[in-house]
């Protein structure tokens, strides 16, 4: 069974993504399919204290390098130097795979960004 | 092992493979394997039956009786090691109509191979014989004793979780209690026998607000035996209005919400020797999760995201039934009412879950749990208000908990056969009631864990509130402690009273 951090971690790359643990968070790549960085794989996180509920409830906060603006946002400091961690809520699961949502709501996020 | 107290649960679906494997229509006894993993509470261990182990060729000889090969316990222990899981043995009964102890062939077979089991996958053997006559399971669990000299201990129950809950009972270890002369009218509507199953089931009820207040004094006077309140709020005046039963010096001394549930409910029971437990903790913290996977049925009376997150994992994750429901009232903007709904399901295996119906949101849950729904901070960064909508007025919070009572009769007692009606949802405006039809999401990740036990995803975690709470509780000062004693004195002098009427 697929859960905890271990879970999202296996889920990530049984969907092609290779992610990597790095100063509490699981780091990884996504491409948005819109906004200002359309088309361009950005880094992304998720911190591990959110991944024990994996994959009964998501994680709340996606973590972003600084750089990554957004017109509005709610916004704390994340565990990696540099980074933000952005408040977006997933409602809820989908009819696809709980890491494909989880994707799939972060490259959301991210086309939202305005540089 | 944390005690001597074990039972069994499985689902319908499981029940009815095995029971496919040990009914013969020969009338001869039969015999199978399945795997199990533990659940375990804090005073109870609960054996999930997960799966069946059907025998293959030459794995039994039936001759009246059954025998087993050795062959086969070794692919069972094959099988459970593979699954990360324990051994069941079965056997059935043919004609039988209660709870089975041992023949001496019967224990010299599941001791025979007790400790081998053990040993080889890390737990204990689980023996479970099939009364055929009226489909009594009764269950032990060989976790005595090192070595070859390996006892049994005999289950309180087997549980069996579908439209509706099935119970056979030990009745040497939890003896039916007898009906009393206050409860006539309640016997009367379904019969000694039900009387005898609901009054001996260990119910919990998590929140003891307005409508977990009215759920605990009503099951009571049902003439349950023992109940557990859990809430590790305060009462405040701001809930009189709705805590019927808990009177301004509950405020006023600080008082925990259990300490009125188990005041009012101790007031109403009916049965001779009623017990009710209270807890302090919250259903969100490990230590609350573990004493709630003591009991065979729960009630959801909390409306945060969290606790009935755990709730709806703990559901399908240790089969125990949840019975939830809630209220919105929706207002117009100048503040009159426009409508109220409100809404109960049994959150089971084979029914979807809170997430799939639509009652809960998945990514509330984190919130709460993260604190970031009470953090003034996150709220003050939302740019909105967070507080949550949290209407509700004494005429329709009986609703509420009529609903829940309704749905914990049917899926009970099944009156004319009919179980767990599905979701209801009541709107109060048109005075309509409507069987909601949800259907269960492809990847639901809180249905997938059914009948993991103890393997169950950790949703619980150290919760802020609680204690808070309840160190606000112990601590009180000296005036309310000289309060307390005086009421618990006028209380105590109640209870006397109360005796000497019966």
């Amino acid at each position: 069974m697929n859960q905890g951090v271990q879970g999202f971690i296996d889920e990530l790359i049984q969907h092609g993504f290779d992610p990597r643990v790095e100063l509490g968070l699981i780091v990884y790549r996504v491409t948005p399919v819109e906004g200002a960085h359309s088309g361009t794989a950005l880094e992304t996180g998720v911190s591990t204290d959110e991944l024990t509920p994996w994959p009964q409830a998501p994680p709340h906060w996606i973590h972003l390098p600084g750089g990554i603006k957004f017109s509005n946002t709610n916004s704390d400091t994340s565990s990696k130097p540099g980074w933000l961690k952005h408040s977006r809520q997933l409602d809820g699961w989908g009819d696809a795979p709980p890491a494909i949502c989880w994707v799939s709501h972060v490259r959301a996020a991210l086309g939202e960004a305005t540089e | 092992m944390t005690s001597g107290i074990t039972s069994v649960a499985m689902t319908t679906a499981t029940e009815s493979v095995l029971s496919s494997l040990l009914v013969r229509d020969d009338g001869q006894e039969d015999i199978c394997l399945a795997t199990y993993r533990p659940s375990t509470g804090l005073t109870r261990v609960t054996a999930l039956v997960t799966e069946a182990i059907p025998p293959e060729p030459g794995d039994r000889e039936v001759h009246g009786n059954a025998t087993i090969t050795a062959e086969y316990v070794l692919r069972g222990i094959e099988i459970a090691q593979h699954k990360d899981s324990g051994l069941v043995l079965l056997h059935s009964h043919p004609g039988a109509t209660k709870w089975q102890f041992m023949s001496e062939p019967d224990s010299d077979t599941e001791s025979s191979y007790a400790n081998l089991v053990r040993e080889t996958t890390g737990l204990p053997l689980v023996g479970m014989t099939l009364a055929t006559g009226n489909h009594t399971w009764s269950a032990r669990h060989w976790n005595i004793g090192v070595g070859r000299q390996v006892e049994c201990t005999h289950a309180t129950n087997v549980r069996v979780v579908g439209d509706q809950l099935a119970v056979s009972w030990n009745d040497c270890l939890r003896p039916p209690p007898e009906a009393t002369e206050r409860q006539l009218r309640t016997v009367s509507a379904w019969g000694e026998r039900c009387q005898a199953d609901l009054a001996r089931r260990s119910i919990l009820v998590v929140g003891a607000g307005s409508v977990g207040l009215d759920v605990v004094v009503r099951l009571a006077a049902s003439g349950l035996c023992h109940l557990t309140v859990m809430d590790f709020d305060l009462v405040q005046s701001h809930n009189l209005d709705r805590l019927i039963g808990a009177r301004p010096r509950d405020a006023g001394l600080k008082r925990p919400k259990t300490h009125v549930a188990r005041r009012e409910g101790m007031g109403a029971a009916t049965a001779r020797d009623a017990r009710i437990d209270i807890s302090n903790l919250s259903i969100c913290e490990p230590e609350g999760l573990q004493l709630a996977l003591d009991h065979d049925l729960i009630f959801s009376c909390v409306d945060r995201p969290w606790p009935r997150g755990v709730l709806n994992g703990l559901a399908y994750s240790d089969l125990i039934p949840v019975i939830d429901g809630g209220i919105g009232i929706d207002t117009f903007d100048d503040g009159r009412m426009r409508n109220a709904t409100w809404r109960s399901h049994v959150v089971r295996p084979g029914r979807p879950c809170m997430s799939c119906s639509g009652q809960l949101d998945a990514g509330e849950v984190s919130r709460d749990r993260l604190g970031l729904l009470d953090d003034p901070e996150y709220i003050k960064g939302t740019g909105r208000s967070e507080e949550p909508a949290n209407q509700n007025v004494a005429p329709l919070s009986v609703s509420v908990g009529a609903s829940l009572l309704a749905q914990y009769v049917s899926f009970s007692v099944a009156p004319a056969g009919l179980g767990d009606p599905g979701p209801l949802r009541y709107a109060l405006s048109t005075h309509y009631l409507e069987h909601l039809s949800h259907t269960t999401r492809p990847y639901c990740p809180v249905e997938l864990v059914e009948g993991v036990g103890d393997q169950r995803p950790v949703l619980t975690d150290s919760h802020v509130q609680a204690e808070r709470l309840r160190q606000q509780a112990a601590a009180p000062g000296a005036r309310i402690r000289l309060l307390r004693w005086m009421d618990d004195g006028v209380q105590s002098l109640a209870t006397w009273l109360d005796r000497q009427g019966k």
